[in-house]
């Protein structure tokens, strides 16, 4: 009570507190000298000795505030006040170190906040922690099983990218969803914002009418309809019953899903049961389970699951299948990515830090006759040391506030750098965990900038200090620090420029690559009649025939085609095939997939894909000639080396009739341009539109059409989407864009990458120019009077010139040594999203040497150039 | 000042402080001076260690203050036991002894 009472005291009656210990040590001194004057002194000398004898009023009374309790919180104020102060005096010092700061650590809290929404933020599922991944791709019947078999965990099915038509609600729309199994909301622990779930057994045939709608579809084309549950609605042309509307921010298994179909599981119909729509498998561990039971349950169920297939299963189907957790399954694709960047602009942040902490460095060396002022009379160098550390929090919180709202930009930067498909990027955003981290950030950048330049001022030898004036004498362990925190933010800043450099060739080289065929000019539009619609084949082949006989007719269309697939659009069409000469041992292996492209007769015209051997199609290849194929120059290589692959067969396994090669066409980079390929693909090969048939073993009822075209593009596709409408009203048309943004949109990953790793980069280099160029033009300001002496003994203006620049370029030199070392251990990180050079390319890292050494001239020419004019008389004068 | 000589003098400060205050209360000088009288000069205690030392007593709950008279009529803070400052230095007295006694006896073995 006593303590509280008098930090309340020390707090809020401060003046009378300090009056009466003034009072007190003046009453001391007074005693004192009363005593000597009895002793027979005279009163001057008397109190000349008292005051010898107390040691100075004001040190006994520091020394006294010392201890008092409360004197610890009323100095910290004291301190931030007077910090506040000496920073508002020093504006252009407080505003490099502030802006700093702010970018650092505002670079950092955005991209902490991007980290945290889509790595670590956990799934929105009741025991998120529970839930799992099952790899590969499972049949119907396999899901069936599985969930029958397992013990551990309760399985689950999805179909990915399954697109719908809705029609009778406005224009005809195609929109992502997803066919699950019965169980699957159950399974991830999901309730409906309206209405209900599926139920056990409503994924069979004949209960499967019924559907879920998204929040947002239900808003935004049923105008939020309070009494849409039991409406029937019509969905690829088949009328389902709505019986849920999902909440805001549900859309599973990936973003921009907007309605859920129950599968439609018929064991009857086996070839469709076993043989079509793999689908990836969402499980969730049961109670008591562990993620190491459902691991070793696994594969021994799945080789109970294939004697089951109505056709030979290869034996290792699958035995490689994982339990992963669901989370980490979802964002594998982007963690390493999202990590190397937050890395990065970890290392911005650390080069912020080491420029502040080299400028409150200099300046507390410039500030030594303050600081040796403030000791004599009487702060203890533990005082000053927090005063100065006070100091930098400040500096570090003002960067910090700065900094968060520079993070509220860099998020909405970042989201739209990042590739729209990044999983839960559009939840990511900064919320308290992120202010959180930035606070933190501030503050231990403060401490941790704040420590050297205390420690330094600490160590000040007061009488030195003063008699020296305080201007030439900068200790030579300061500049000894400082320089050092210079050559490791260049370094720091090294490592970045040359991880930039590294990305920007690759992805020049990878915009340099050949694709195989000729992007310019084109412009493509989906159009996707319902697959019920196909069912009757030669409806839709004379749906196509009359788009593109109509489309050939717009102005300034010279040439159409039309292709199930895009290249580099992403999908990957594959179809299980069996080619002459090389038999499936069905119990052995896997059939090969090839990539298969359902495309019309101009289709290699129209992308200029080269023909190296025998024939293309013509419009005599239709339903019900003999069956062709052409093949890529790849794949009948691999098939087929050193023969002539015109008039080899090959069929789709389920296939009884043989499909005759007639043509070899040059090889196109389908899935990326980088050439590479999803594992499970083995080839290429093209058939004609009215014989085609794709995993599913219908005919591609979606297909892209494609116009070359001189004219304007956007007229272009306005007319084309009116002339869809014009033709069939319940087929919708859409994501009408060029050729050249599909080629670009397949580097966008590559591409955000390389740029938001440029601007890190670029930021951590011009921090570390301002960090050079602030230590050497403030060390050749101390040194003026030096540099008269120099001067006024004869040395010439360029000698002074060269001395100045020589020590800039020594310290960018050092800097950019490490640098170049610690590059060649670090920058493997970013091997895997390399193309085409090697993460150690020697023209990237003699590039960035040249840049940093121009840069090291650059930052010494103007502090050399003021030293070679400085006048040794005013110079010498200034003393 | 190393640290460790401070704490070992802190300490036999506050102990000489509160023994020199268990007889009567006393101004700031009449404390160091009885202190230099009954360790025949031992210790001479200057005012920057004082004070502080004082106050932290204070602070402590061990002494209390008043302003008052001088004998020559100044006027001077006057300081005083609280109960909690004898119990204190009691427990520091014997503090003491056993230490002066383990230490005594420590110099005897050898």
């Amino acid at each position: 009570m006593a303590r509280f009472s008098s930090l309340v005291q020390n707090l809020f009656r401060k003046d009378s507190v300090e009056q009466e210990l003034d009072e007190e040590v003046r009453a001391y001194l007074n005693l004192l000298a009363e005593e000597k004057i009895k002793a027979g002194m005279s009163p001057e000398a008397a109190y000349r000795e008292a005051a010898i004898e107390l040691g100075g009023v004001e040190q006994v009374k520091e020394q006294v505030r010392e201890v008092r309790i409360g004197s610890l919180l009323e100095s910290v104020a004291q301190d931030a006040r007077f910090g506040l102060r000496t920073l508002a005096k020093s504006p252009g010092f407080t505003a490099v170190a502030v802006l700093s700061l702010a970018l650092g650590i505002g670079g950092n809290a955005g991209m902490f906040s991007i980290v945290y929404g889509v790595l670590m933020r956990p799934l929105p599922y009741p025991e998120p922690d529970r839930l799992v991944r099952v790899t590969g791709y499972y049949p119907q019947g396999a899901v069936v099983a599985l969930e029958q078999r397992s013990r551990a965990m309760d399985v689950a099915a999805h179909t990915t990218d399954s697109e719908f038509n809705l029609t009778g609600q406005g224009e005809a729309l195609r929109l992502l969803g997803s066919a699950v199994s019965a169980n699957l909301f159950t399974v991830l622990g999901a309730r409906t914002e309206m209405g209900r779930t599926f139920q056990p057994g409503e994924d069979q045939p004949g209960r499967d009418r019924i559907v879920i709608l998204s929040h947002a579809l239900w808003q935004n084309r049923f105008a939020s309809d309070p009494r849409i549950i039991g409406r029937p609605i019509a969905i690829d042309g088949l009328s389902r019953e709505v019986i849920g509307v999902m909440p805001p921010g549900f859309s599973f298994p990936s973003s921009g899903v907007r309605l859920w179909i129950p599968l439609h599981l018929d064991p009857s119909n086996s070839l469709d049961f076993w043989g079509a729509g793999y689908m990836p498998l969402v499980a969730r561990l049961r109670p008591r389970a562990t993620l190491e039971q459902a691991q070793n349950e696994i594969r021994p169920l799945i080789s109970q699951v294939i004697p089951l297939f109505p056709f030979v299963m290869a034996r290792n189907w699958n035995a490689d299948a994982t339990v992963l957790p669901l989370q980490q399954d979802l964002v594998s694709d982007v963690s390493g990515r999202l990590l190397v960047l937050l890395s990065a602009v970890g290392l911005v942040l650390l080069i912020a830090c080491a420029n502040v902490a080299s400028l409150l460095l200099a300046r507390s060396a410039g500030r030594r006759k303050e600081i040796a002022l403030r000791a004599s009379l009487g702060a203890s160098s533990g005082r000053i040391a927090r005063q100065l550390l006070t100091e930098s929090v400040v500096l570090a919180m003002a960067g910090g506030g700065l900094g968060l709202a520079l993070a509220y930009g860099a998020l909405s930067v970042l989201k739209s750098a990042l590739p729209a498909t990044t999983p839960r990027l559009a939840e990511a955003g900064i919320d308290w965990r992120v202010v959180a981290f930035a606070s933190a950030l501030a503050v231990l950048t403060g401490l941790a900038f704040g420590v050297a330049p205390a420690l330094s001022a600490a160590r000040l030898n007061v009488a030195e200090a003063i008699r020296s004036g305080g201007r030439r004498a900068t200790g030579t362990v300061s500049i000894r620090l400082r320089s050092s925190l210079i050559a490791g933010e260049v370094a720091l800043a090294v490592v970045l420029v040359i991880g930039a450099g590294l990305l920007i060739k690759s992805l020049w080289l990878l915009t340099q690559v050949d694709p195989g065929f000729r992007p310019e000019r084109i412009v493509t539009v989906r159009v996707s009649p319902s697959q019920s619609f196909c069912q009757e084949r030669a409806r839709c082949v004379a749906l196509y025939d009359e788009l593109l006989r109509r489309a050939r007719g717009i102005s300034g269309v010279s040439d159409v085609a039309a292709t199930n697939v895009l290249p580099l659009s992403g999908e990957v069409p594959g179809v299980p095939s069996e080619l002459e000469g090389h038999p499936i041992v069905p119990a052995e292996n896997l059939a090969p997939a090839l990539w298969t492209g359902a495309v019309t007769p101009d289709y290699f015209r129209v992308l200029r894909i080269p023909l190296l051997a025998g024939r293309v199609f013509t419009d005599a290849d239709t339903a019900t000639s003999s069956a062709v194929v052409v093949v890529s120059a790849a794949t009948a290589q691999r098939y087929w080396p050193r023969q002539n692959p015109i008039g080899k067969h090959l069929r789709p396994v389920w296939d009884k009739e043989w499909r005759m090669v007639v043509g070899v066409v040059a090889d196109v980079r389908q899935y990326d341009l980088a050439g590479r390929s999803p594992t499970w693909t083995n080839g290429t090969m093209y058939m004609p539109y009215p014989q085609s048939v794709g995993l599913n073993r219908q005919m591609p009822s979606t297909m892209n059409l494609l116009l070359r075209t001189a004219a304007d593009p956007v007229r272009v596709a306005g007319e084309i989407s009116g002339l869809v409408a014009g033709v069939n009203p319940d087929v919708p048309a859409g994501e009408i864009r060029t050729m050249d943004a599909v080629v670009t949109a397949s580097t966008a990953q590559s591409r955000s990458m390389m740029w938001l790793f440029v601007s890190f980069a670029g930021t951590a280099l011009i921090l570390a120019v301002v960090g050079t160029y602030g230590v050497v033009s403030y060390s050749t300001a101390q040194r003026t009077y030096e540099m008269g002496v120099r001067v006024a003994l004869g040395a010439t203006k360029g000698g002074i010139f060269g001395l100045v620049l020589g020590q800039s370029l020594r310290l960018v030199l050092a800097g950019l040594a490490l640098g170049v070392l610690a590059s060649l251990a670090l920058t493997r990180m970013l091997a895997r999203f390399l193309y085409g050079i090697t993460p150690t390319d020697p023209m990237t890292f003699l590039a960035v040497s040249g840049l940093l050494a121009a840069i090291g001239i650059l930052a010494g020419y103007f502090p050399a150039r003021r030293a070679a004019g400085v006048d040794p008389l005013t110079a010498l004068r200034a003393e | 000042m190393p640290p460790s000589q401070t704490n070992l003098l802190q300490g036999t400060l506050d102990l000489l402080i509160l023994k020199t205050l268990a007889l009567d209360e006393m101004h700031g000088l009449g404390i160091s001076r009885r202190i230099e009288q009954i360790t025949k000069g031992a210790f001479q205690v200057k005012p920057g260690s004082l004070f502080p030392a004082l106050h932290r007593m204070e602070e402590a709950g061990w002494l209390a203050s008043s302003w008052g008279e001088s004998e020559n009529n100044r006027r001077a803070k006057y300081y005083r036991l609280t109960r909690a400052g004898r119990r204190q230095l009691g427990a520091e007295a014997e503090n003491w002894e056993r230490i002066s006694v383990a230490i005594a006896s420590a110099l005897q073995a050898s």
